[in-house]
């Protein structure tokens, strides 16, 4: 297979993501630091993951978002069976669930791609005898590490060969900052979707096919993105709202929140600088797994 | 006895058409049944007075349990854990409504016109008011349409509201919003005894989705007020935990870990008990706190109300 | 034992201009997050981009206290300078998202020049610690230039038997230039800073190392020096060709051709003579030979035993110097 090479007696596994050569008993791509199990799973099975890329702005909610995701679907939720590939997959919905109970927001992601949580699940929606198992590559990448890449690219060569492999993509959003005037988000999702653009783009007038799903995140901060969320994001994310429809083939639009409400512990920190820590008060998933359905259905 | 105070032929449009000119007979057709129990003195020299008000008295008795007096323990910093600080509450005994206010009774007091009526209205609201409309622009909870909830769920939960118009339906009703103590004595039912135990639910203490309505439970919206009977405390009272979240009258007093108190953009008002979407088994429980701003009207956010035990007129 | 005449008179003070920039998290108003925040004029564009791929993110030094620091040591691929980065916790990161800011401050200098002044890495922190604070908004105006100067002699440091043993071995795996984790327990940027003042200033260049971080394949350095084992280095390392070294368990003794002079350090550090030896590996900069360095452990060994004068090593140095 592709995946394996043989060097002077030697037998090499190579990355699925970055396609580099590793020996066979590595874990962790020396390269990229994907975890090798992709490829030893995709030899078992005779055939590759797909790849779904969760992207998104710094401190836009991806990591909350995709634990979350995943650990509805290990719950079996809308009739999905998704089963870990790996004791490593299931490290990011730990995080998210244990840190969410406890009234606190998961560790930063850090920008270190062999510091990404990789979630590699098996999924289907059960039901009907057609229904169709799907090898998911799910990697948690950091904010600040997607925009280094759209600023400089390059800079992240994963971050490049993780796109340009993947079946479909989600980006999120910060519906609250949209909401709220603020232009930031509109700016990096219409740098995102440009440098998606970029990496996909044929011919000058044909339009992207990968299928991209716009996720607008703490939507629970602005209901009115629930009822009409094409309309909301025509009018608060105007820019995006431009580029897909002019150069994107599949795309479509999802509100989504997990918090249901959101406090803030208020004080002096120890070098006497006021602060206002977050604190999820309790969850409320809305939106989660449909932006996920639409996906599947599409790749 | 209570079907000649009711309009046989009570017309399916809003407004005040179909309500008794008559003000008492309009309170019983109303639902106003704490106004005429608690408040009813201005009627005595009515002439249907005491049949009025057994009639109220026997609604009452349908729709309220008593919730014995006791007393509870909350926890006072985000982080619920053993050994956390918590502070101590007595409670007396009141009546507690077996169900959530549901769209359908809901669809009275708005028919009745008192999203207009300024003076139900605490005054520091009146600016606001405005802003309380559905999706169609008409006063009223934020997903009916043209005024009206959506008749196939009459019996739901009225849900998008917030916590300023749960409070004054329950005020028009005659009634009250429970305080965040009473809430947790009616769904825990710890009493005063040798036995010094509390529920975590109100029938015991495991979670059970087939007792409740939450994210396990696979509903993904709300249910009638009347399922989930495995689930009844044992006064009877229905969904205390699951199917919505319920506004209590109670501001969420609150701190973290270091003492620093927890607050959010605005006032943050109590809620209890949990709803459909409450993901995770431990926010919905008995003893769990948590709050939403005042002012949200939430699509899983509900009420019910309190009567004060022997707080009667007549 | 006879004590050396101080060798460290009239060096000359060593001077290194470097480039400055500073990667942490700041909000503004275009951006968030952890990025290089500002830079001096004379950092190229390639190297910025370098920067943000090596430089340590949230959670990346061994400790979450206020005292945890990292420093890093290692060679541009983009432009073959050299930088070294000081690594702190700088307050909490602005959506307080547990763990504390991490703050680097970079420096960058010609690789040649870095490798004729040898400089330790406390002189550079030094005159970093020197510099005026920058003008709010940080990134507003571009940072200055730094210029380094060698403190000379070094201050004595106390050591006990084990640390010097570790030092000491430390400075052998890194001269050896192979690829390794090190768990040091706690303090590893304490035993990098002891394991460098053992090495001549002429070989510090060339070590790729980091310290007081977690293991990551971003630094690009060759030696990783950590607090502890975990299963994540472990899962790393696996099948890497990355050697794990636990101190903790085991203390290596030195190896390679300079074991001579790791011997004479280590002696001299142990009879509290640390500032005679830091003085003494400070001023074997500018192209010192291994077997120039070995001569001279040599001739330090044979002064102390009494076989020769000390005005001999004085003497050699000075010609050396002239030549």
């Amino acid at each position: 297979m592709g995946w394996m090479q043989a060097d002077s007696g030697d037998p090499q596994l190579r990355c699925l993501i970055c396609e580099a050569l590793n020996t066979m008993d590595v874990v962790v791509c020396a390269e990229c630091s994907a975890p090798m199990a992709l490829v030893h799973d995709s030899v078992t099975q005779g055939r590759a993951p797909q790849i779904i890329s969760v992207l998104g702005d710094s401190n836009v909610g991806k990591t909350v978002y995709l634990g979350f995701l995943l650990d509805m679907l290990s719950q079996r939720a809308n009739e999905f069976e998704a089963i870990p590939k790996g004791a490593y997959s299931v490290d990011l919905q730990q995080n998210v669930v244990a840190s969410m109970t406890q009234r606190q927001f998961p560790a930063k992601t850090a920008m270190e791609p062999d510091r990404w949580n990789w979630a590699y699940y098996q999924a289907r929606k059960s039901g009907g005898r057609r229904s169709k198992w799907y090898d998911l590559v799910m990697p948690d990448l950091a904010g600040e590490s997607l925009a280094a890449e759209i600023a400089n690219p390059a800079t992240y060569r994963v971050i490049r060969s993780l796109l340009t492999k993947s079946a479909g993509a989600m980006l999120l959003v910060d519906a609250a900052l949209a909401a709220n005037g603020a232009t930031r988000p509109d700016f990096f999702a219409l740098k995102m979707m440009s440098y998606i653009d970029s990496l996909f783009q044929t011919k000058r007038d044909a339009k992207v096919q990968t299928p991209i799903a716009i996720v607008l995140c703490k939507a629970d901060h602005c209901p009115e993105s629930f009822d009409d969320t094409r309309r909301f994001v025509q009018g608060s994310l105007n820019r995006l709202w431009n580029l897909c429809e002019s150069r994107f083939q599949t795309v479509e639009y999802f509100a989504c929140s997990s918090v249901g409400s959101l406090a803030y512990a208020t004080g002096a920190d120890d070098d006497g600088l006021d602060f206002a820590r977050p604190i999820p008060l309790h969850t409320s998933l809305q939106g989660i797994l449909e932006p996920f359905e639409w996906l599947i259905s599409r790749m | 006895m209570l079907r000649g105070f009711f309009r046989q032929d009570a017309p399916t449009g809003g407004g005040r058409a179909g309500v008794d000119e008559d003000p008492l007979r309009a309170c019983m057709q109303l639902e106003r049944f704490g106004v005429i129990v608690t408040r009813g003195e201005r009627w005595r020299a009515h002439p249907d007075y005491e049949n009025v008000f057994q009639a109220a008295l026997d609604a009452i008795d349908q729709r309220f349990s008593l919730v014995p007096e006791g007393f509870v323990s909350m926890p006072t910093t985000v982080t619920d854990e053993p050994g956390c600080p918590e502070t101590d509450h007595e409670t007396e005994p009141f009546l507690l409504a077996r169900t959530c206010v549901t769209n359908a009774q809901y669809q009275k007091f708005v028919d009745a016109g008192s999203y207009e009526d300024l003076e139900i209205w605490p005054e520091s609201i009146w600016p606001h008011l405005i802003g309380f409309q559905d999706q169609t622009g008409k006063a009223g909870p934020r997903f009916w349409r043209g005024g009206r909830h959506d008749e196939a769920k009459g019996d739901h939960p009225v849900v998008g509201i917030c916590a300023y118009e749960a409070a004054t339906y329950a005020n028009w009703a005659g009634f009250r919003l429970p305080t965040e103590a009473e809430w947790q004595m009616a769904a825990s039912w710890r009493i005063r005894t040798s036995a010094h135990v509390f529920r975590r639910y109100p029938w015991g203490d495991s979670h059970d989705p087939r007792r409740c309505n939450t994210w396990a439970s696979g509903r993904g919206g709300t249910v009638p007020v009347g399922t989930y009977t495995e689930g009844a405390a044992p006064n009877g009272v229905l969904q205390l935990i699951g199917n919505v979240w319920e506004w209590t009258a109670s501001d969420l007093e609150m701190t973290d870990d270091k003492g620093r108190p927890v607050v959010g953009d605005m006032l943050l008002k109590a809620i209890r008990g949990g709803a459909f979407d409450t993901y995770f088994s431990c926010q919905a429980t008995s003893h769990f706190r948590t709050g939403l701003a005042c002012l949200a009207r939430a699509h899983n956010v509900g009420f019910r109300c309190v009567l004060d035990a022997g707080r009667r007129d007549g | 034992m006879v004590d050396l005449p101080d060798v460290s008179a009239g060096t000359g003070a060593s001077v290194l201009q470097c480039d400055r920039a500073i990667f942490t998290s700041l909000p503004s108003a275009i951006g968030e997050g952890y990025r290089l925040v500002a830079w001096s004029s004379g950092l190229r564009p390639e190297e910025r981009v370098e920067l943000t791929r090596r430089a340590p993110s949230h959670g990346s030094l061994c400790g979450e206290g206020a005292a945890s620091r990292g420093v890093i040591q290692l060679c541009l691929q983009s432009s073959g300078r050299m930088v070294w980065g000081f690594v702190r916790v700088a307050g909490a990161e602005h959506t307080r998202r547990g763990g504390g800011r991490i703050w680097t401050e970079f420096l960058v200098a010609d690789a040649s020049e870095a490798a004729r002044e040898g400089m330790h890495p406390c002189d550079l922190h030094a005159a970093l610690a020197a510099e005026p604070a920058s003008k709010p908004p940080l990134g507003s105006t571009p940072l200055a230039r730094v210029t380094v100067s060698r403190r000379g002699g070094g201050s004595a440091a106390t050591r006990d038997g084990r640390a010097v043993t570790v030092a000491a071995s430390v400075a052998s795996i890194l001269l050896d230039g192979r690829s390794c984790v090190i768990a040091t327990g706690a303090t590893p940027s304490d035993v990098l800073d002891d394991a460098l003042h053992m090495i001549p200033a002429s070989l510090r260049a060339g070590i790729r190392a980091c310290s007081g971080l977690r293991l990551s394949s971003s630094r690009g350095v060759t030696a990783t020096l950590t607090d502890r084992f975990d299963q994540d280095i472990v899962r790393a390392t696996r099948g890497q060709g990355i050697e794990c070294i636990d101190l903790q368990a085991k203390v290596p003794p030195p190896g390679g051709t300079i074991v001579p002079w790791l011997t004479l350090m280590s002696r001299w550090w142990n009879e509290q003579r640390s500032a005679q030896a830091m003085a003494l590996a400070d001023q074997l900069s500018g192209g010192w030979s291994v077997q120039e360095i070995l001569d001279i452990a040599e001739m330090s060994e044979a002064i102390d035993h009494g076989d020769e004068s000390a005005e001999s090593l004085q003497i050699y140095l000075l010609r050396r110097r002239a030549a």
